[in-house]
């Protein structure tokens, strides 16, 4: 017999919205499996405002976008675990989950929702020459040890890459009394909004230095400061043209990559580009009943977007578990499990 | 007034419109905004610019524990700075619930300052 109709791995916006979209579908039994503290995800760190516009019609911050959903989930009776960590979903949706309260168990399911969100890309993947110093330290990380622990990241900073993550800490380290010296980006432009470089960069005078790219970081315990060079067309950095800033942080914001350990341990075929699960029009895998929405789908820009693509999941999801569409893989799974 | 257009970009929401001002006279004349909430932004940006504020406050005096909090509405940009000193000055005590008023009437601007969460 299967545990549990539908378990969804993460308990962020995207987990939170297929969860309560399942159980508005008549779909009873559901698992909400989250490896930190609390549900809300990547949203708790988020202590600036701007989310909610489309979905709520008003400006809310992170936080206050996750309790909405929180307190949906909680009034819907959906059972959820925090710091339970899923270390491996088969294809046949067995899925291995740890906590210290329960061990470890062997869970099996009609129907899985990937919604573990997304990583960054960290200064290993850089082509940044150079000395290794305390002091470099990617916008995300940085954004969670400042607003969840109060952590002093850095006084001189250097952000490298112009997207969302990096132009809001921007703003964030300003308004913590620290300085930006400037915000390189490699291309001509900036793939963050346009509402954010205004908040967050004009508002402050902080310089946005296009067509550059940092490539040598200086610093023995710690970053003293970092070489850019300007870029060519194809993003190649042009000699000659090396220009040296002083700080004591090189804060990254190079890229988002979704969270793809467990699908590809379950042989869930990954899209090139996006780098998440390849899925059909109802957000399904390649491997039966198992669902992806979210950050760990592809990046999304906007949470509204998330919540609506996790609603979908969980519809998706819900209408597999009705249909019994589950029973053709049980002989397969029989045969692992036993 | 000068009779020049300035192109602002919206920052209500996500969208960014490019909206490109101009003055006829005494009125302000717009174009670019994809909806009427763009009017009161732009409008206001060119007199009195105001931001909301977003920030963290230590709890019960410990530098680790943070609580996330808001301004309930915007501010003045210039009064920021100012506010993020007086924000820092107050001492907030657990628990705390989402919505509870940490500030009130912040430096006189009618705006409170607001939890974002529960502690």
């Amino acid at each position: 017999m299967f545990d549990y109709d539908l378990v969804i791995v993460g308990g962020g916006p995207a987990g939170l919205a297929g969860a309560c979209a399942a159980v508005e579908e008549g779909v009873k039994n559901i698992l909400v499996l989250e490896r930190n503290e609390r549900l809300g995800g990547i949203l708790n760190q988020c202590v600036h405002n701007g989310f909610g516009l489309h979905y709520f019609g008003k400006d809310l911050t992170g936080p206050e976008y996750a309790a909405e959903f929180i307190a949906r989930v909680q009034n819907l009776g959906i059972t959820c675990k925090t710091e339970t960590t899923v270390l491996d979903i088969t294809s046949t949706r067995l899925l291995t989950a740890l906590n210290s309260a329960d061990g470890l168990r062997r869970i099996s399911c009609k129907s899985i929702i990937l919604a573990m969100g997304c990583r960054e890309r960290a200064a290993g993947s850089l082509p940044i020459r150079g000395t290794r110093p305390a002091g470099v330290i990617t916008a995300g990380t940085a954004q969670k040890l400042m607003n969840q622990e109060g952590c002093h990241v850095g006084d001189k900073v250097v952000i490298l890459g112009s997207g969302d993550i990096g132009l809001i800490m921007a703003r964030r380290l300003v308004l913590e009394g620290k300085e930006v010296v400037a915000v390189v980006e490699q291309l001509p432009h900036s793939n963050g909004l346009p509402r954010n470089i205004v908040q967050c960069l004009n508002d402050f005078n902080i310089p946005l230095l296009f067509n550059h790219t940092v490539t040598e970081v200086h610093g023995k315990e710690r970053v003293e400061g970092v070489v850019i060079s300007r870029v060519a067309a194809d993003l190649q950095p042009l000699s000659g043209t090396e220009k040296h800033l002083a700080c004591d942080t090189l804060m990254l914001s190079v890229g988002l990559i979704p969270e793809n350990e467990l699908s590809k341990g379950a042989g869930i075929i990954l899209d090139k580009t996006t780098k998440g699960p390849l899925v059909d029009e109802n957000l399904q895998t390649n491997v039966e009943g198992v669902f992806a929405c979210g950050n760990a789908l592809h990046v999304h820009d906007l949470v509204d977007n998330v919540t609506k693509e996790g609603e979908r999941a969980g519809r998706s999801a819900a209408a597999y578990v009705k249909n019994n569409y589950f029973e053709e893989t049980r002989a397969e799974r029989d045969e692992q499990f036993a | 007034m000068p009779n020049e257009t300035k192109t602002l970009i919206c920052i209500v929401c996500p969208k960014g419109c490019s909206v490109q001002a101009s003055y006829q006279g005494q009125e302000l004349i717009l174009e670019g905004n994809q909806c009427p909430k763009g009017i009161d932004y732009i409008t206001q940006e060119l007199t009195n610019p105001v931001r909301m504020l977003t920030t963290t406050v230590s709890l019960d005096g410990n530098q680790a524990q943070r609580l996330a909090v808001r301004t309930s509405g915007p501010i003045p940009k210039d009064y920021l700075f100012p506010a993020l000193e007086v924000i820092k000055s107050i001492t907030v005590r657990s628990p705390v619930r989402r919505d509870q008023v940490i500030i009130d009437n912040l430096l006189d601007s009618g705006v409170a300052v607001i939890a974002s969460c529960d502690s």
